[in-house]
């Protein structure tokens, strides 16, 4: 099985995870609206998978392992898009993260085939249960699985920025994750998210294998 | 939004003002700027709320290893104390000027 930060996990309950630390209450509310976990970027462990429940702020979030077999249902962000979910949802017109997705998927299919909305719109999506807010941005992935050109990058970055929310691009290379907005700036080192943790590389570097 | 200050006792100065880092999910913009001061005065605004101790914890360590007079502002959006970290060391590295990621 193939598992990728960001994919949403369904889940029956929190009796199905398994952590270091003692669940607080808000994770156990959190599981019992939206029995969903995302996937962290942590190494896969035998048959278990590094994942995160989310709570309403921010600094709600709780790190934690479930085995495989208690995996009902794998959402990934690109399946989201081919669905184009959003169409279903109900709070379309009220959420501007929601709204921009037409134009972001019209945008983004010229660069790539793969791509989806993670974060609160992403969870939203997968759920049915509301989790975005009127004040979210859009947070995407968008799978590069070779170098980005630069000019195509700084397009990107120009395309994406004329919707009214605001747009978190995380490019995921084979190497880890690396913001659009940083590499499009152009300029070393940027910061790239593997699964042994967060790390500086130089600019040129990011797709070497 | 919560706001926290932290200030540590300095003998190093640093050569030019540097901005490193992006506004987004778990990441963080550091802005430095030289100070005559004698001290580092950090000022972090921060959407996830709680945090101080980890702050705390991140920057003692920093400071007491990179002991620079400086501004220090920081904008986090939810970063984990390895991004904090990397991210004060590349704005450091860029307040010094030894551009040699560039070479």
């Amino acid at each position: 099985m193939e598992f990728h930060p960001h994919d949403l996990l369904k889940l029956k309950g929190e009796e199905d995870l398994i952590c270091d630390s003692p669940l607080q209450d808000w994770v156990k509310e959190s599981l019992s609206r939206a029995p969903f976990v995302v996937v962290r970027r942590a190494p896969l462990m035998k048959k278990l998978v590094p994942v995160g429940v989310r709570g309403e702020s921010r600094s709600e979030r709780f790190a934690a392992f479930i085995p495989y077999d208690k995996i009902l249902e794998t959402i990934t962000p690109e399946q989201l898009v081919e669905k184009t979910s959003w169409e279903q949802n109900e709070r379309f017109h009220f959420i501007d993260a929601l709204q921009s997705l037409p134009h972001v998927s019209k945008t983004l299919s010229r660069f790539s085939e793969n791509w989806g909305p993670t974060g609160s719109v992403g969870f939203e999506l997968a759920s049915n249960v509301y989790t975005a807010k009127p004040t979210s941005d859009l947070d995407l992935v968008v799978r590069t699985p070779s170098l980005l050109p630069m000019e195509l990058a700084v397009d990107l970055k120009t395309q994406i920025s004329k919707v009214k929310v605001r747009v978190d691009v995380q490019l995921e290379t084979p190497n880890g994750a690396i913001a659009l907005d940083e590499y499009s700036n152009g300029k070393s080192p940027v910061l790239l998210r593997t699964e042994n943790g967060p790390q500086l590389v130089k600019i040129q570097e990011i797709w070497n294998t | 939004m919560e706001t926290l200050t932290f200030e540590y006792r300095a003998t190093r100065t640093i050569h030019q003002r540097s901005h490193v880092g992006v506004v987004g999910s778990g990441d963080l913009e550091v802005l430095l700027e030289p100070s005559s001061n004698g001290q580092a005065q950090i000022t972090i605004r921060t959407g996830s709320e709680g945090f101080g101790d980890a702050w705390k914890a991140v920057l003692d360590r920093f400071f007491l290893v990179n002991d620079i007079a400086a501004k220090v502002t920081i904008n986090d959006f939810g970063a984990t104390p390895g991004v904090v970290n990397l991210r004060l060391a590349q704005a450091l590295e860029v307040s010094q000027d030894v551009p040699h990621h560039q070479r």
